[in-house]
């Protein structure tokens, strides 16, 4: 462990996934109850190929994975709001799109590709300061956001209609957790990696969902498990010599499999 | 089909809440023509009719959750559109049909009713003792005072409607809209409802609006009656007079009759 943090890159590696884990872990929780895993993915995936085409096109991989995730959340957002709409299909066919152009981009990179497979697969080696200035200003928003909205946000998670029908401004507080999430996604792709970043958003929340009853608990221990699954997995595939984003969702998905069995919630079922 | 048009404005009073000439599309398709009604203070008015006659779609228009493309809704004299609409909503509860929910949602029963205070208490104020305790209030009206504490996602159907009754109660409305309160639910859960509404029913200046279609609430309950068929208001009047056979029968295209015993009418069919 010594050795580990000796390195100053593997410093900022270790803060970039501190914060990562942190941010996918909160916005897990939105994700997770207001069931919108699908836009979600959406999202995560557009700004995945927003990277690339920034690459590609000769700007910031970070401004493109903003744009094309605000872009996304803002249309996806709006579809799933449709009364009768088939947002399964949808979401389907948008994925298969942002894939495609994502692909396309990466394709049309000249070059070794580097840093565009690092986008797909995270490169937290890589991570500078300013990376970790940025996480710590988008983490601190995220936190501000959710402490002073906590009670709309849980009157909206318990019952979307009930909630906009009493009087709650639910369409401002919905868009903005969307374009939060697309955020957080274009600020973390370094870390985890376009194809993996989905599930670093979904695994801590539903980790947490399995361990209590509580709305506060459940923001605070995917946050937890969010950076604790970051960190850990970064230290493992160190060691290891694996790719960070894989060993990061195997931790992930490992502690899910281990909250599941122990969870109460589980054998009440 | 015969329409049987009948004023009952002549009640005398500025009316509570009022739809003036209101119709309302979906897409091409026609929903709700010409629906022209006024509701008092403390009365309680049923809203009957066969299925896709329209009547939840109508009674979305009081707050504004049904989007309309004619006519005007007006509550307290002000036009329900606009800022208009979030003022109305604040004071007008809305309680929608019975909803599933996750039986690992992170939310109690007593936060979900106070959910219910939000939209008034205003963005960024925090619920204090004062509002715990209309909200236990509430759930002591509706009889399930005793799980406030218990996760929502635990509770059976016909207490997740209760709570939601205690949701719209915790509000303080003005006008208390119920849309088939009682659908999908066993027997006891039904009169466990209904004796709920019946006990609101005897207090307070509260006026009522409920979809149903079990006709014997509707007999026990109203003062008014609104039969709703193929999207226009077929009939409205006092509930005595529409304990007519002949009517119910033209209005549900199916014959009914009615026994009276005990003080009490019951619909057969």
């Amino acid at each position: 462990m010594e050795d580990f943090f000796t390195y100053t890159f593997l410093q900022r590696a270790f803060l970039l996934a501190f914060f990562s884990g942190t941010l996918c872990g909160l916005m897990g929780v939105f994700v997770a109850l207001w069931r919108i895993s699908l836009v979600g993915m959406c999202i995560s995936h557009a700004a995945f190929a927003g990277a690339l085409g920034g690459l590609w096109l000769g700007f910031s991989p970070l401004l493109g994975g903003l744009g094309a995730s605000i872009a996304a959340a803002g249309f996806a957002g709006a579809l799933a709001e449709r009364p009768g709409f088939s947002l399964d299909t949808a979401m389907g066919i948008i994925f298969s799109v942002v894939m495609s152009l994502a692909m396309l981009a990466l394709g049309m990179l000249p070059g070794a590709r580097t840093e565009g497979l690092g986008l797909i697969w995270g490169n937290l080696l890589t991570a500078t300061w300013t990376d970790i200035s940025c996480m710590v200003v988008v983490t601190l928003f995220v936190v501000l956001f959710i402490c002073a909205l906590f009670k709309e946000i849980q009157a909206i998670l318990c019952h979307k209609r009930a909630a906009e029908a009493c009087g709650i401004p639910i369409r401002p507080i919905y868009y903005s957790t969307l374009i939060l999430m697309g955020l957080v996604v274009a600020f973390s792709l370094k870390a985890v990696g376009g194809l993996l970043i989905y599930s670093l958003i979904i695994t801590p929340a539903a980790t947490a969902l399995q361990l209590t009853y509580s709305l506060r608990n459940m923001f605070v221990y995917a946050a937890l498990f969010g950076a604790l699954a970051s960190c850990l997995g970064l230290y493992i595939s160190y060691f290891l010599d694996i790719p960070t984003g894989a060993s990061i969702v195997m931790v992930a998905s490992s502690m899910l499999m281990i909250s599941m069995l122990l969870s109460k919630k589980q054998k009440m079922q | 089909m015969t329409n049987i048009h009948r004023s009952i404005d002549s009640q005398g009073g500025d009316p509570l809440a009022r739809l003036d000439a209101m119709g309302v599309h979906y897409g091409k398709r026609q929903i709700l023509r010409d629906v022209t009604l006024s509701v008092q203070r403390g009365e309680f008015t049923a809203i009957i009719g066969p299925n896709g006659a329209g009547k939840s779609t109508l009674l979305g228009l009081f707050n504004g959750m049904t989007p309309h493309s004619a006519g005007q809704a007006f509550f307290k004299g002000r036009p329900v559109q606009g800022r208009g609409v979030h003022a109305a909503r604040l004071e007008i509860a809305h309680v929608f049909q019975a909803a599933d929910f996750d039986h690992k949602m992170p939310i109690s029963v007593l936060e979900s009713v106070l959910g219910g205070m939000y939209g008034k208490l205003g963005l960024f104020h925090r619920p204090g003792e004062h509002e715990r305790q209309i909200a236990c209030e509430s759930l002591a009206t509706v009889g399930l005072l005793h799980l406030a504490d218990r996760p929502i996602g635990q509770l059976s159907g016909g207490e997740c409607q209760r709570v939601a009754l205690a949701r719209a109660l915790a509000q303080q409305p003005a006008l208390l809209l119920l849309d088939e309160p009682t659908a999908s639910l066993d027997w006891q859960a039904q009169r466990a409802i209904l004796d709920s509404i019946s006990a609101l029913r005897r207090c307070g200046e509260m006026a009522i609006i409920m979809v149903t279609h079990d006709l014997n609430a509707v007999f026990a309950l109203a003062d008014t009656v609104i039969m709703m068929r193929e999207g226009r208001i077929f009939w409205q009047g006092p509930a005595p007079e529409a304990k007519d056979e002949a009517l119910l029968s033209e209005l549900f295209s199916v014959n009914i009759s009615l026994l009276t015993g005990n003080g009490r009418t019951a619909a057969l069919f």
